[in-house]
């Protein structure tokens, strides 16, 4: 898709208004497709109100990103989105047609692993076909491609509890890869590994991501993370989450490890950190 | 893309020692030395051998009265067997029952508990007068001390998932039945085998003890007849083979546990 628009340009900053609630979504914008939208959602448990409302959508093979202080409703949000909670208003449209169940054409990590303990790496990554019912052959095909792309080789036959939490995690992403859903989201799935993981994890993420274009939703409380690997970061607010800022990373890809070399990395972390301070977020002196 | 320092894999630390034969011959040796122990310190001692045989002595009956006491190891072993395997057939679906409805744990929690505080062992003679002399009150309350152990182990081992491995299944689009069956079953078999293997101790007990109460078989009666003559070498030697019954079948269910879950097998 549109890398182009991406790579080569002098990146520039694009902050479209502060506020995002009350745009009406409208199906197609820029010649893309709006695949998933959300409109006024909100949910809350019992009497509290942990989430929105909140509009948000993202377009095919978009990486957006959800950036916000904890307790603040993101995984809530992506699990609304997931279908996997009901919201207690709104609704999700996917293609223009509204969520009713738990969406399926989906791959799902979250912070911990949630691997099967009693079964292999590679039969981890096969549960998908199994419970699908798909071609076996062409899952474990895929799932060894992607055990080769995910630095996994080698470790198929080792049980999770064999392996270290940053290629738990992996697992973790092979196995919400495999069945080539067209939507990927993830839960701060580098929450629970050490910095020097997480570095490599977001740079393996990304190339897969580049390869497979599927559209991502990542939840996260890193603005590093954040910028590194979206398309789109939105920020919310504290509990219960609005969305407040939305920020277009025009930054080329693959995009380094090391951030700091790009100057509009530190504008856009400036403006992340001054909307954080201004929601009171942060409270500097 | 491969990252040389992540992919370096932590394995499991495990408990390695250089051969099998090093690992085995420490406690083998232990075995033997209380043996040795036994057999030359009543000598030593001069214990009374009519109160304390020596091993050589009570030893000696496992082949002069192999008959009687393979006829009593087996009627014991039928029964702890069948008690252990109806104990197991109610408990692991009732365990499944209890965890999966909330309403049903918290209403049955305190029969539960009751039942659970009863020393089991003093409903034998219940069993005698409800059920007669036969094989039936001895299977019973065999069932009845193996039941808790496996029952509490199963609403544990059933009620311990996360519930966002849950979402993932649901992602997946699976059935209740794909979730139990992929998921939620294997996740609850090593605290369930946990469970029957304590049952399995405490079916050995139950059995016995009713056979204490009212039985003309089995180990347990065979001790009451030895102890009538004074026979105290046939009691140690009925002593032991229930020992060996306790871990005879231990050893069988730990096979299957192996068998069954080759993921714990160097835990």
């Amino acid at each position: 898709m549109s890398i182009t628009r991406l790579s080569g340009n002098v990146p520039q900053i694009h902050t479209t208004a502060s506020t995002v609630k009350g745009t009406t979504p409208s199906l197609v914008e820029d010649g893309r497709r709006r695949f998933i939208a959300a409109s006024e959602l909100s949910k809350s448990f019992g009497g509290f109100q942990a989430l929105g409302p909140v509009n948000i959508h993202i377009e095919e093979g978009e990486f957006v990103s959800i950036l916000g202080p904890s307790g603040c409703g993101k995984s809530t949000l992506m699990l609304v989105v997931a279908g996997l909670l009901q919201p207690t208003k709104g609704h999700i449209e996917i293609n223009g047609r509204v969520l009713k169940r738990s969406m399926t054409d989906v791959g799902i990590v979250f912070q911990d692993h949630l691997l099967l303990e009693f079964r292999t790496a590679f039969e981890n990554v096969l549960l998908q076909q199994e419970i699908r019912g798909l071609d076996r052959n062409q899952i474990r095909k895929r799932a060894q491609e992607l055990f080769g792309k995910l630095g996994l080789s080698g470790a198929e036959s080792r049980y999770p509890r064999q392996l270290s939490g940053g290629m738990q995690q992996r697992v973790s992403i092979a196995r919400a890869l495999v069945h080539e859903p067209s939507v990927l989201l993830m839960d701060e799935p580098f929450g629970a590994l050490d910095a020097i993981s997480r570095t490599q994890i977001r740079h393996d993420l990304e190339a897969l991501w580049m390869e497979t274009r599927k559209s991502v939703l990542f939840i996260t409380h890193s603005i590093e993370e954040a910028i590194g690997l979206s398309d789109r970061v939105l920020v919310m607010s504290n509990s219960p989450g609005r969305v407040v800022e939305e920020i277009r990373i025009d930054l080329p890809r693959p995009r380094p490890a090391y951030l700091g070399q790009y100057p509009e990395f530190a504008k856009y972390a400036q403006q992340i950190y001054k909307t954080f301070e201004k929601l009171g977020v942060y409270q500097f002196k | 893309m491969l990252a040389t320092d992540v992919k370096s894999p932590t394995m499991s630390p495990q408990f390695h020692l250089s051969s099998p034969l090093a690992r085995f011959m420490p406690p083998v040796l232990v075995v033997i030395g209380s043996l040795i122990l036994w057999e030359f310190g009543s000598e030593w001692f001069e214990l009374p051998k009519y109160l304390l045989p020596a091993p050589s002595e009570f030893m000696n009956r496992f082949v002069t009265d192999r008959g009687v006491l393979a006829y009593n190891f087996s009627a014991t072993a039928y029964v702890v067997i069948l008690g252990f395997a109806i104990a197991t057939a109610i408990a692991i679906p009732l365990g499944l029952a209890i965890a999966s409805y909330p309403s049903l744990n918290h209403n049955l929690f305190p029969l539960i508990v009751f039942f659970e505080t009863i020393p089991k062992t003093i409903t034998a003679p219940l069993f005698v007068v409800w059920l007669g002399f036969g094989l039936s009150p001895r299977i019973a309350l065999t069932a009845v001390m193996t039941f808790f152990p496996i029952l509490l182990n199963s609403i544990a081992g059933f009620s311990a998932i996360n519930p966002r491995l849950n979402y993932i299944t649901r992602s997946m689009g699976a059935t209740p039945w794909q979730s139990f069956r992929f998921v939620r079953f294997p996740s609850a078999m090593p605290i369930i085998f946990a469970g029957m293997k304590m049952g399995m101790v405490y079916a050995v007990t139950g059995c016995v003890t009713a056979e204490f109460v009212g039985a003309n078989e089995g180990l347990a009666a065979l001790i009451l007849q030895a102890a009538d003559y004074m026979d105290v070498q046939l009691m140690f030697a009925a002593i032991f083979a229930t020992a060996m019954l306790g871990m005879l079948l231990t050893g069988i269910l730990l096979g299957v546990e192996r068998w069954l879950m080759p993921w714990r097998r160097d835990l």
